[in-house]
């Protein structure tokens, strides 16, 4: 002990540095400071509009809040902080206890030594005839038959004659596993980092029929960003199940490189389009302009019915001193009734006021039964324009992520699932018995121990069967 | 009609709940062997159920495995405990634990059927959740909670069984549980299983998310949990081989864990907004 201390002064500060960032209490302690912080993101909204924010906030929190990074602190540098310490300690982790991992991989221990089997846990003694051990290659395939693997022969000469040692293992790989479950964290770290360098995302609006090459990103809407080709909607369209609720999603997408179209998808939400290094997505959808008819009725001018043709968003004059109307907007299934259109109508009058209604495609009787107004109005005809909603992206990292997530996935299998399983079987001249072999069998699994020991116990049994 | 069952495969349940927490206080060999019939006779009920479920969406032109709303997903959260546990006291012979974890799949279903918020009737799916990556997201996730169900139930007997032993206890309830050791093996060894089967599942969502909103993270609060619930099992694997975390601390871990499990799962849809609100209903 008192040998040990100044070797340990000797470290210095760079080795206590070392030892603080490869503990594993440092891993236990970020991933639970992770764990509680994360929390708050998924209770303080993110990346809110700051109006947004104000209306359960007052200025002074929302101040405070953005400050701190609250308000998008996924990407908060103290948040990237403990990501990149995490980081660090894997690395340090790794680097402390590979090279130690990677002897033990790269020189398996073929010699079962006096040490070796003492400290096992599993070990079964025979003899054998010594004649049967004659021929080392016939008793190695015999080990095959018995516990199949690459067993390893070596004579040597002990304290009593030559000893015989074969060796084999199985599942050598698992003792890697955990090394390179974290090389995997680091590889989906990587594969994130490059995505946000060097990744864009975004979203196009396309009127159906018309051509886009451009988009926009969320956080800059004035700045349109090339696409280097176009990009059509032929058509939208939206289905619903009987219930209201949206069944399927839809848009007819054409590319056109230097105007020759090249490539034809309908798109759906699961089903989107890759060209040029862009993905398009469905996202959402939105009425654009169109056009409806509606019928006028008049409970006076006595029951005079007047047929229109209305463009959305554009008002339109009435005969006579009638008024305007104009239909606002149309939607696809308001309030889950199908096909609806929002009218403002002004009658013209002074002292009456424009007031605004919906008129619906399969209730033409809701309008009727309206009389607080002499008039009413039936929705005929629905002409639909719609532009198709589309979530831009380009991410060349995400090939990096999901390598690291496969590697993951093998690495935990191997080092949860897999164990490194290993047989000795030594035979010496029995000092005794002139013409007899001693056997010493000895196993070992660093994992799994019953269930080894079970399969241990079947090796034993047909050795001892050996004629 | 498979409302109908898994409304009876509900008392079941609690039949064999009942029956092991009687094998608590009686320990006669007979009592398990009986908690063990009536629970593989519900089982067996409610997978015939899912099974009829998974039939009637397909007679009613919507066909679709059952797992898209919330009642599904309770069902076949208590269907994958009850599985795992029958495949563990099958292995282990340890029907001590099933005390312990035949409640959380009663209490599941038990809010599926009960519960006036959740909503039985079989739904036909949303664009979003018209995808393959439907089956194996929900399958790896439930595996997963299933696992960390199990446990959670054996990380509260292993307090107790330590507490049991430190006080050098003799006799008793808790005598007749495995010792603490193996107790600590079978948390490890569940939840082993477990966090795989959660990465999975976290990675199945992603790649899904990927292709349906062009994102494979977008921190959404769904997502965020299920980080969150991963960083805690991720800290109670390595508590395990550190001293001064080992035992009684690394139990309490496991059981924040599923803590965490439940409110991602539940939590999440009833409390907070996002993205991921189709079990919410």
């Amino acid at each position: 002990m008192t040998e040990a201390k100044p070797k340990k002064k000797q470290k210095g500060f760079a080795g206590s540095l070392a030892a603080f960032f490869s503990s594993l209490k440092l891993t236990i302690f970020l991933l639970i400071t992770l764990a509680l912080v994360s929390i708050i993101g998924t209770i303080i909204p993110q990346n809110q509009l700051r109006e947004q924010y104000l209306r359960y906030y007052d200025e002074s929190t929302y101040a405070t809040l953005k400050a701190v990074g609250f308000l998008d602190m996924y990407h908060s540098w103290w948040f990237v902080l403990i990501l990149a310490l995490l980081a660090i300690n894997l690395i340090a982790c790794s680097w402390k206890h590979f090279p130690r991992a990677w002897y033990y991989f790269s020189h398996p221990t073929r010699i079962l030594d006096a040490t070796l089997e003492k400290a096992a846990k599993l070990v079964w003694r025979g003899t054998l005839a010594a004649d049967k051990a004659a021929d080392p290659e016939s008793l190695m395939s015999r080990l095959e038959e018995v516990w199949p693997g690459s067993w390893h022969f070596t004579r040597r000469d002990g304290d009593s004659g030559v000893e015989l040692h074969f060796a084999a293992e199985r599942g050598r790989w698992s003792r890697l596993g955990v090394y390179f479950v974290h090389l995997s964290v680091l590889v989906i770290f990587a594969g994130g980092i490059i995505g946000s360098i060097y990744g864009i995302k975004g979203f196009v609006n396309i009127p159906e029929g018309e051509r886009v090459s451009s988009f926009y990103t969320y956080g800059d809407q004035q700045k349109p960003i090339p696409l280097g080709f176009e990009l059509e909607c032929r058509d939208f369209s939206v289905e619903f199940y009987e219930s209201g609720r949206p069944k399927e999603y839809s848009s007819d997408l054409v590319v056109y490189e230097n105007g020759k179209p090249v490539v034809q998808k309908t798109i759906k939400v699961n089903h989107p389009l890759s060209h040029g290094g862009f993905t398009f997505y469905q996202a959402s959808y939105g009425a654009y302009g169109g056009r409806v008819a509606v019928e006028l009725h008049f409970r006076d001018r006595g029951g005079m019915v007047l047929p229109l043709q209305l463009e959305v968003g554009q008002p339109q004059r009435l005969p006579e001193d009638w008024g305007w109307i104009e239909a606002l907007k149309v939607e696809k299934n308001y309030m889950r009734m199908g096909p609806a259109v929002l009218i403002l109508r002004d009658p013209g009058k002074p002292g009456v006021k424009p007031y605004q209604f919906w008129a619906f495609l399969r209730y033409p009787e809701f309008g009727r039964a309206n009389n607080k107004t002499n008039e009413f109005c039936v929705f005929k005809q629905l002409e639909e324009r719609y532009y198709t909603g589309l979530q831009v992206n380009r991410d060349p990292g995400v090939w990096i992520v999901w390598l690291g997530c496969l590697m993951m996935i093998l690495g935990l299998y191997v080092a949860f699932f897999m164990s490194h399983k290993r047989l000795w079987l030594r035979l010496t001249p029995d000092p005794d018995k002139p013409g007899r072999m001693l056997m010493v069998l000895v196993g070992n699994a660093n994992k799994n121990q019953p269930s080894f020991a079970h399969e241990f116990e079947a090796v034993a049994e047909k050795i001892k069967a050996w004629k | 009609m498979n409302t109908y069952i898994f409304s009876i495969v509900t008392f079941v349940y609690m039949a064999a709940m009942v029956v092991y927490v009687a094998y608590l206080a009686f320990r006669r060999p007979v009592v398990a062997r009986l908690a063990t019939i009536i629970l593989l006779g519900g089982w067996l009920a409610q997978t015939t159920a899912i099974g009829l479920r998974w039939y009637e969406s397909y007679e009613m032109g919507i066909g679709h495995a059952p797992m898209s709303n919330l009642y599904e997903s309770l069902v076949f959260f208590s269907w994958t405990i009850i599985l795992l546990y029958l495949i563990i006291e099958y292995r282990y012979k340890l029907s001590i634990l099933g005390a312990f974890v035949t409640p959380f799949a009663f209490l599941g279903m038990a809010y599926a059927s009960i519960s006036p918020s959740v909503n039985e009737t079989i739904q036909p799916l949303v664009p979003a959740l018209q995808s393959n990556w439907l089956i194996s997201h929900v399958v790896t996730c439930f595996l997963g909670y299933a696992a960390f169900a199990v446990s959670c139930g054996v990380s509260i007997t292993y307090i107790l069984k330590k507490r049991y032993e430190e006080r050098g206890g003799k006799g008793g309830l808790m005598a007749a549980f495995p010792s603490s050791e193996v107790l600590d093996e079978l948390v490890y060894k569940s939840i082993a299983i477990g966090f795989p089967l959660l990465t999975i599942g976290i990675v199945t969502g992603a790649a899904w998310a990927n292709y349906a909103w062009g994102t494979y993270w977008s921190w959404d609060p769904k997502e965020t949990w299920s980080l969150i619930t991963w960083f805690i099992y991720a800290a109670f694997l390595h508590a395990r081989i550190t001293r001064g975390w080992r035992g009684v601390k690394a139990a309490v871990l496991s059981i924040i864990g599923f803590v965490a499990v439940i409110f991602t799962y539940l939590g999440v849809n009833l409390l907070l907004s996002g993205l991921h609100s189709y079990g919410g209903g």
